[in-house]
């Protein structure tokens, strides 16, 4: 990524950041990559990792929520899940790697840093106040110190058990297969079904035939009623509609304008209604149709399928 | 580094490079003075420089410089005063640390 692109792309980020903010960001690292110059640009759009996590930085401290909710969720925290640490605003939520690492006590830093930010403001006798911030922020630090630290530890931990239970599962995994596959020699009974179950199918369709054979006719018929009855309806729409229309305009040219309006109304309406059966009568013949016919094939492959495949 | 360094002392150490500076001093030098003491990724600064200049521990302001315009950032009393405190809070905490480690007489 040029840094043209990087500032683009920040820019686009920060949409949603008041303007004023919005602008103060960009001309600071606009201003940074030109101090830099132009030997160090790639280091610093490397360390600088994305517009994305640079974008959250500014986000977070100015306390707008960033990232999408369900991640959070996911993760089980309901508010912030940033720590200010010497490398930058760390959140969780882009180190992918490792996705249990939820032992953050929540309230850490963004709280810590919003309180602070009110100690800091408005305060007039300095010697007092600034003792009282002070004291509010060691607080914070040494939370996030131990926080960061359990974190890092985490990490470390979390990797290397995570890689042995992979490798575990993947172990026993392969064991069950094999053994699975030695147990079922010669005549494996997942192959296919028995001839004592087709005949039993059979056995069990012929005498439920009434029944079943009922439904299927039913179903079928209904809905090939159905197309029936939907084709038919659009045709005689279309025709009742056109004849309408086809009166009502004779009605404009005799001169009788009242009933040449209202026949053309309801001519057009029927025509409506017609193009709608038309629709209706090409999905249900597009779609329906086949539908039921690919369940119907599909319950009868599920049935004969032990049959065809042993044959 | 094995030790996180907080928002405190990330604010304590900014204002004291920036505080060096009786000119004032820039973004991308206050980041590699502060890279002197401890490892901070190049966007970990400008929220800290945008509290502090909230704050009014910082106060900024635009030189023109070879064609455009660099912001410069300045101590302000209020910042002066803070670094001074977060000096000796710094010094007390650190020796207690540094007596614990050193397996020094215990209180």
């Amino acid at each position: 990524m040029s840094r043209e692109e990087f500032m683009r792309q920040l820019e686009r980020l920060l949409k949603d950041v008041a303007e004023e903010e919005r602008k103060e960001a960009l001309s600071y690292y606009q201003s940074y990559f030109e101090d830099a110059g132009v030997e160090n640009e790639a280091r610093i759009l490397r360390e600088l990792e994305s517009p994305e996590k640079v974008a959250a930085t500014i986000k977070t401290d100015l306390g707008m929520e960033t990232g999408p909710e369900s991640i959070k969720t996911d993760l089980g925290m309901e508010t912030d899940t940033g720590v200010f640490t010497e490398h930058g605003f760390e959140d969780s939520r882009f180190e992918q790697k490792h996705p249990i690492s939820i032992r953050k006590p929540a309230g850490g830093q963004q709280s810590g840093a919003g309180t602070g930010k009110e100690q800091h403001s408005g305060d007039s006798s300095r010697a007092e106040s600034s003792q009282s911030q002070f004291s509010g922020d060691t607080y914070d630090y040494e939370e996030q110190e131990s926080s960061g630290y359990e974190e890092g530890k985490d990490f470390t931990y979390g990797e290397q058990r995570s890689s042995g239970y992979g490798e575990g599962k993947g172990f026993t995994y392969e064991e069950q297969k094999s053994s699975y596959s030695n147990s079922g020699d010669g005549r494996s009974t997942y192959s296919g079904r028995s001839g004592m179950e087709i005949l039993l199918i059979i056995a069990i369709a012929v005498i439920t035939s009434p029944i079943w054979l009922g439904v299927i006719t039913g179903l079928g018929g209904s809905v090939f009623g159905m197309a029936i009855a939907a084709v038919c309806t659009a045709g005689a729409l279309y025709i009742s509609g056109g004849v309408l229309f086809g009166i009502g305009i004779g009605q404009f040219i005799t001169g009788n304008l009242a009933v040449g309006f209202a026949l053309t109304g309801v001519g057009l309406l029927l025509l409506a209604l017609a193009i709608l059966a038309t629709v209706l009568c090409v999905w249900v013949c597009g779609k329906l149709v086949p539908w039921i016919c690919g369940v119907i094939s599909r319950l009868w492959r599920s049935i004969f399928s032990g049959k065809e495949q042993r044959a | 580094m094995v030790f996180n360094t907080g928002a405190a002392l990330l604010d304590a150490i900014v204002l004291a490079v920036v505080c060096k500076e009786e000119e004032g001093t820039y973004g991308y030098k206050i980041t590699q003075d502060v890279r002197q003491a401890i490892d901070v990724s190049e966007s970990t600064l400008y929220p800290v420089l945008r509290r502090l200049q909230k704050d009014d521990c910082l106060e900024v302001y635009d030189v023109e410089c070879g064609g455009r315009n660099r912001r410069y950032y300045k101590i302000t009393e209020k910042g002066t005063a803070q670094l001074k405190l977060y000096r000796t809070e710094w010094v007390n905490y650190s020796s207690k640390i540094t007596m614990l480690f050193s397996g020094g007489e215990t209180a």
